[in-house]
């Protein structure tokens, strides 16, 4: 009787997470902890962050089976089948590109484009941000990566989490983790990295231009907006006609005002839910094997390069409005052409207003930021057309 | 790295292309429309003898309904007033404070609970 007690607590230490677990999964599951606290301590991005590195620590439990790729096997010894990890179900979203559309519905709901509508020439501005991404496509090459791997590392110079996992899991699903991770922590270190590179590119007499006030927008044009958007873009680049799409409806919703209710889900209800699914699968994606991968530092290190030569690029085509307007441009709104709503462009009013404390550049850096969402989304789909 | 160099340009050879129509079209709208509203804003200004009658009166009334009432309130209730009229022409002619029935308290508590819906 006591003989078997002690065989049945053998068998439970022997099949526990202590007895079969490695030093990947101890360096993993460390790994999950700094990134917890960078959300929680330091507010990283906490709302993705935090699901993603607790998605992390699951994949990386030894025996618990519970990454994104524990799929439904039939059993060798007993022939049947068993189900696959719960993160395994709700990973297929990801994979199948459901979520990030989704995502971007809630974002459509939530974003005003009245900045970009009543000062359009953003829009180059929002394209010129996008440089990044192909600029870094050239870097990844270099450096080994395959065309799909390079695209996929690319599209974190667009600064939009969505649009980059839905990269990834088109292209190149294996480093989902990674650039998942590079992509959310820069785009929390937006107001580190991108003043230097404004500043370093600009005069003093450029950062401290006042601009015109912005025209007001009338609803007709916010309704028309989403709908011209959504069939311009998707007959031009079809492969970004989910994103867009999904966005252009949820701006729909927003300003019609005769759906007031859906587009409160839309904004609340199911962009969490979405966010608490995605963040968690795509974390349980990096699992020991896949993310201790020299590939990694190398993803980490391009990801910054694409987000620098994104601000720079941004900024460069600004400064080239600033002469071609004659001084009625400040370049500064140029580096909110990276996406990263709405932070980089309050990074462009931190420094405007550095430099004249009566200049407010918000509003006018509102609109290549919200041009950038647009922008990373057409990119996007070129990369998938182009690398599949 | 032919093919890197070939992605790099094609992406931003379309990324601005796309934009740059878009730019054109989001333009266009903005001409458009407000061409096809402009003409109702200068027959405002042509039925002048019309309307020129509630446009001096606005003043007037306002000086009888300010009476006993300062300025600043005054101007606050007009903007409500007009943000909720949704730009229609109105004038205020008076202001009166509404007959409170019910004791303060009381309004408090029926807000409370009717809050949420």
């Amino acid at each position: 009787m006591i003989q078997q007690a002690l065989d049945a607590i053998g068998g439970i230490l022997t099949s526990s997470g202590f007895a079969n677990c490695s030093w990947q999964n101890l360096v993993m599951i460390a790994i999950a902890c700094v990134l917890i606290y960078l959300a929680i301590g330091r507010g990283f991005e906490p709302l993705l962050l935090l699901p993603i590195a607790f998605g992390m620590l699951l994949a990386n439990i030894p025996v618990a089976n519970l990454n994104s790729y524990a799929a439904p096997y039939i059993d060798p010894v007993t022939g049947k089948e068993m189900a696959g990890s719960l993160i395994y179900y709700l990973y297929q979203g990801v994979k199948l590109g459901i979520y990030p559309p989704l995502i971007f519905l809630g974002i459509g709901c939530m974003t005003d484009f009245g900045p970009l509508i009543a000062n359009p020439k953003s829009f180059l501005l929002g394209a010129a941000a996008q440089g990044g991404i192909f600029f870094t496509f050239i870097g990844a090459t270099l450096l080994g990566f395959t065309p799909q791997e390079a695209g996929s590392i690319g599209i974190i110079g667009g600064a939009d989490g969505p649009t980059a996992i839905f990269v990834t899991s088109k292209l190149a699903p294996d480093l989902l983790g990674a650039i998942a991770i590079a992509a959310y922590s820069y785009m929390a270190l937006v107001p580190i990295i991108q003043p230097p590179i404004m500043k370093l590119l600009t005069t003093k007499k450029e950062r401290s231009v006042v601009m015109e006030t912005l025209r007001p927008v009338s609803k007709l044009e916010k309704i028309v907006f989403p709908i011209m958007v959504t069939i311009i873009v998707s007959f031009l680049v079809p492969d970004a006609a989910p994103l867009v799409g999904m966005l252009m409806l949820g701006n729909l919703m927003r300003e019609s005002g005769v759906v007031d209710r859906l587009a409160k889900t839309a904004q609340n209800e199911l962009m969490n839910i979405i966010t608490i699914f995605l963040g968690v699968t795509v974390g349980a994606t990096a699992t020991a094997e896949r993310f201790l991968d020299p590939k990694t530092l190398k993803i980490i290190a391009l990801g910054l390069v694409a987000f620098c030569v994104g601000t720079a690029c941004g900024v460069l085509l600004g400064k080239l409005m600033y002469v071609l307007s004659k001084g009625k441009i400040n370049p500064l709104i140029g580096s909110a052409g990276v996406s990263a709503v709405p932070m980089a462009a309050r990074v462009s009013q931190k420094v405007g207003q550095k430099e004249n404390p009566a200049n407010f550049l918000l509003m006018h850096a509102m609109g290549p930021n919200v041009a950038g969402v647009i922008g990373s989304a057409v990119a996007a789909g070129v990369l998938i057309n182009i690398c599949k | 790295m032919d093919f890197a160099i070939l992605v790099t340009i094609t992406g931003l050879v379309v990324v601005f292309a796309a934009l740059a129509f878009l730019t054109f079209c989001i333009w266009l709208m903005g001409k458009l429309l407000s061409s096809l509203t402009k003409p109702k804003q200068p027959a405002a200004p042509k039925t002048e003898t019309k309307p020129a009658a509630p446009a001096p009166k606005a003043p007037a009334p306002v000086a009888n309904a300010s009476a006993g009432i300062p300025g600043e309130v005054v101007a606050a209730i007009s903007a409500a007033v007009a943000s909720m009229m949704g730009g229609k022409p109105f004038a205020v002619r008076s202001i009166k404070r509404k007959k409170q029935t019910r004791p303060a308290w009381g309004a408090a508590g029926i807000v409370e609970n009717t809050r949420p819906f």
